[in-house]
């Protein structure tokens, strides 16, 4: 009974117009505009990382442990910081002009000035916090054992060259421009909603006469629901996989080399895309046309504060209502996907995957209490 | 004769509004049982309340024998419902549809096959089966929406305005479908607007008006039910007020009126009311062309239990 609900569900889906061109057809098209648009300062061709340029302002006594640690970075055959040593004016026209992406000030306490949140101002930020936190360690073994102060440095050493070697792995085949490709993802999860708003309309006896002749059938409800949601999760995912099929094999851009946790992150996207579009098939009075409108336009919106319009939109959202990133899902999840060519650690990736996981609990459970109000019968007219 | 149906003291309220109050009804297996009412009056309400597609605040709703709730299963599985919208799948075919529809009961493969080719050549719609419904006329429409709900041969079937929209010839085949299932063993439910329709095809008949049962019987039984037994029209050249008032006053008689050189009549029982009022006219010799004299419809009856002001459903 399962695969036959689910074998037509499929069948359906496969053949609405709709749903082929928003889902399946519209993202092939968004992304190749992307492309063409991006030109070949998208695509990956297997270049080196490129040095990040910084500017160095010594303030007060200055830092030599961190002068040496960057002066060691920027060396060799692939520097990873190209440093310009100059005043704080000077420095701060640099990063105004965008001829560096961070200031970086070698004082006692050392600290950073960006005037972005991209991929080199995130690895700047890395650096900063590894140094502080490996430095305020060595600080407390010279207090206390200093015996071992030798061996503590050597570690140091050590572990500035693995950050500079882990920082290139997870960064090298990263373009800033790919969060543009991310961001089209999480659209796609997104649209999910079309399939879930259908689906639902397609369930609920008070929403569409199929609905009230597939109620009276003598099938668990449960099943027919689990039937009919696995059909729209697997019909947007699969959608989801061919665009990255396309990006990386057609448009040969690299959206890095963690290929599981990408797709991990994007069926939690199809299920919180999913259930979007339950919950907004739910809300009561409204025209079917009316909802469809309003999951439009929440999905656009929740798109453009996650940065597929302006690529920057996340810092400015993050800088005034950082509550809003954490609960946008187009932001969690080009989020996702942007950590992952970033960070080593997957922790944030998790995070941010549960964060997604939640929302699509709490936007299923109020579709739920909305759909079981609308049965208690408050609205139908008795004829 | 068992009870297919038996409905004991339905109540729904939809806040203040009372859609069904205090109904009982009794279905006999093998009836074809006409649901009438003015739109409001709580047909459909009671429908959804029996298919428990509503849940309902009073009373008690039992299916072959058993009582009815969403979890139903045994009894659902012989239940069919011909909706009062079109409520197939516009993405599958006509042959998908029967079988999406059939397959929600029937797991086996091979029997729903069976009974697919069944429902599809019952409702004649053998040329059309690779059609999407998009491509179907108002008639073929509604038959492929009666093959999707008795496909699985139902015990009982449930039809709410079936022939809304539709030709005569596709609403004649219908119909006569209706009473080739009936003749099979299945139990009907039928609503209509169309009191021609439930006159020749229902067994007995229900009256619904402001969520109650406000009549019940065969036809003949209720239109024992109405004042009105007899309508004659007569074309009369002239007639004088007192001829009209000798009229009205002759036994049976309650309604006259003359107009447009016609007199209308309305008799309240007897019989033979037309040679009374032949009689009067040949002895006091005057002229009169052509004479009509009607039974009363179902219409008449509904009309006259009804009432005769507009409803909207409130």
């Amino acid at each position: 009974m399962f695969f036959h609900i689910l074998k037509y569900r499929l069948i359906q889906l496969f053949h609405s117009r709709n749903i082929l061109i928003w889902i399946f057809i519209f993202p092939l098209i968004l992304g190749s505009l992307f492309y063409m648009g991006f030109g070949n300062m998208i695509i990956d061709n297997g270049n080196d990382f490129q040095s990040i340029p910084i500017a160095v302002v010594g303030q007060g006594q200055g830092n030599p442990i961190l002068d040496e640690v960057i002066q060691s970075l920027s060396q060799g055959d692939s520097p990873m910081f190209d440093v310009t040593r100059t005043k704080e004016a000077n420095a701060q026209k640099l990063l105004q002009k965008d001829k560096v992406d961070g200031i970086l000030y070698e004082a006692p306490e050392p600290y950073l000035t960006v005037n972005r949140n991209d991929l080199n101002q995130s690895i700047l930020y890395s650096f900063l916090s590894q140094y502080i936190q490996q430095a305020e360690v060595i600080t407390r073994i010279a207090e206390n054992h200093p015996e071992n102060l030798e061996a503590a440095v050597s570690q140091l050493r050590s572990d500035a060259g693995y950050n500079k070697e882990v920082s290139m792995t997870r960064s090298k085949n990263t373009n800033n421009l790919t969060q543009y490709f991310y961001a089209l993802i999480a659209m796609i999860c997104l649209y999910g909603g079309q399939i879930g708003m259908d689906t639902l309309i397609t369930l609920h006896p008070q929403l569409s006469s199929h609905a009230a002749r597939k109620s009276i059938a003598p099938v668990h409800k449960l099943k027919m629901i689990a039937a009919d949601l696995t059909a729209s999760v697997m019909v947007n995912y699969l959608s989801v996989l061919i665009l990255i099929f396309y990006i990386t094999q057609i448009l040969k851009i690299n959206l890095g080399d963690r290929l599981v946790l990408l797709l991990l992150a994007s069926l939690a996207g199809s299920l919180i895309g999913v259930s979007i579009g339950i919950f907004f098939g739910s809300l009561p009075h409204l025209e079917s046309n009316t909802k469809e409108g309003f999951l439009m336009g929440f999905t656009m919106f929740c798109c453009f504060l996650g940065g597929l319009i302006v690529q920057n939109m996340p810092s400015i959202v993050e800088e005034h209502a950082p509550v809003i990133n954490q609960i946008n899902p187009a932001y969690l999840l080009s989020d996702c996907f942007y950590v992952l060519n970033i960070y080593q650690d997957t922790a944030r990736w998790c995070r941010n995957v549960i964060s997604l996981l939640i929302l699509t609990v709490l936007f299923s459970l109020a579709a739920y209490l909305l759909i079981r109000q609308k049965t208690q019968g408050s609205s139908q007219k008795g004829e | 004769m068992n009870e297919t149906v038996k409905i004991t003291n339905l109540v729904k309220r939809y806040k203040d509004l009372v859609a069904v109050d205090h109904l009982s009804l009794e279905i006999q297996e093998g009836e074809i049982l006409g649901l009438l009412g003015p739109n409001g009056s709580g047909k459909t309400t009671t429908l959804n309340c029996l298919m428990a597609l509503l849940s309902y605040d009073k009373g008690e709703i039992r299916v072959f024998g058993q009582p009815m709730t969403s979890e139903s299963y045994k009894q659902k599985r012989d239940i069919g419902i011909v909706m009062q919208n079109v409520a197939v799948f516009d993405s599958l075919t006509v042959y998908q549809n029967i079988d999406f529809f059939c397959g929600l009961y029937i797991k086996d493969a091979k029997l729903r096959k069976q009974y697919v080719e069944e429902a599809i050549r019952f409702v004649e719609l053998e040329d059309f089966r690779q059609f999407y419904p998009k491509k179907l006329s108002g008639g073929l429409l509604r038959r492929l929406n009666i093959a999707c709900g008795i496909a699985h041969k139902p015990k009982l079937i449930i039809l709410d305005e079936p022939t809304v929209a539709v030709d005569p010839q596709s609403r004649n085949k219908i119909l006569e479908g209706i009473q080739e299932l009936n003749q099979r063993g299945a139990t009907i439910i039928y609503t209509s607007h169309y009191m021609e329709e439930v006159e020749q095809i229902c067994s007995r008949i229900v009256i619904m008006d402001q969520g109650k049962c406000i009549a019940s019987g065969t036809t003949d039984e209720l239109k024992l039910m109405i004042k009105n037994s007899e309508t004659i029209h007569i074309e009369i050249p002239a007639l004088t007020q007192r001829e009209q008032e000798e009229i009205r006053n002759l036994k049976h008689i309650y309604f006259a009126e003359y107009c447009d050189h016609t007199l209308h009549l309305k008799c309240d029982g007897g019989s033979h009311n037309l040679i009374h009022v032949m009689n009067y006219l040949t002895e006091h010799d005057i002229s009169f062309s052509r004479v009509r004299s009607e039974l009363p419809t179902l219409n008449d009856v509904f009309l006259e239990i009804t009432g005769k002001e507009l409803r909207d459903p409130s």
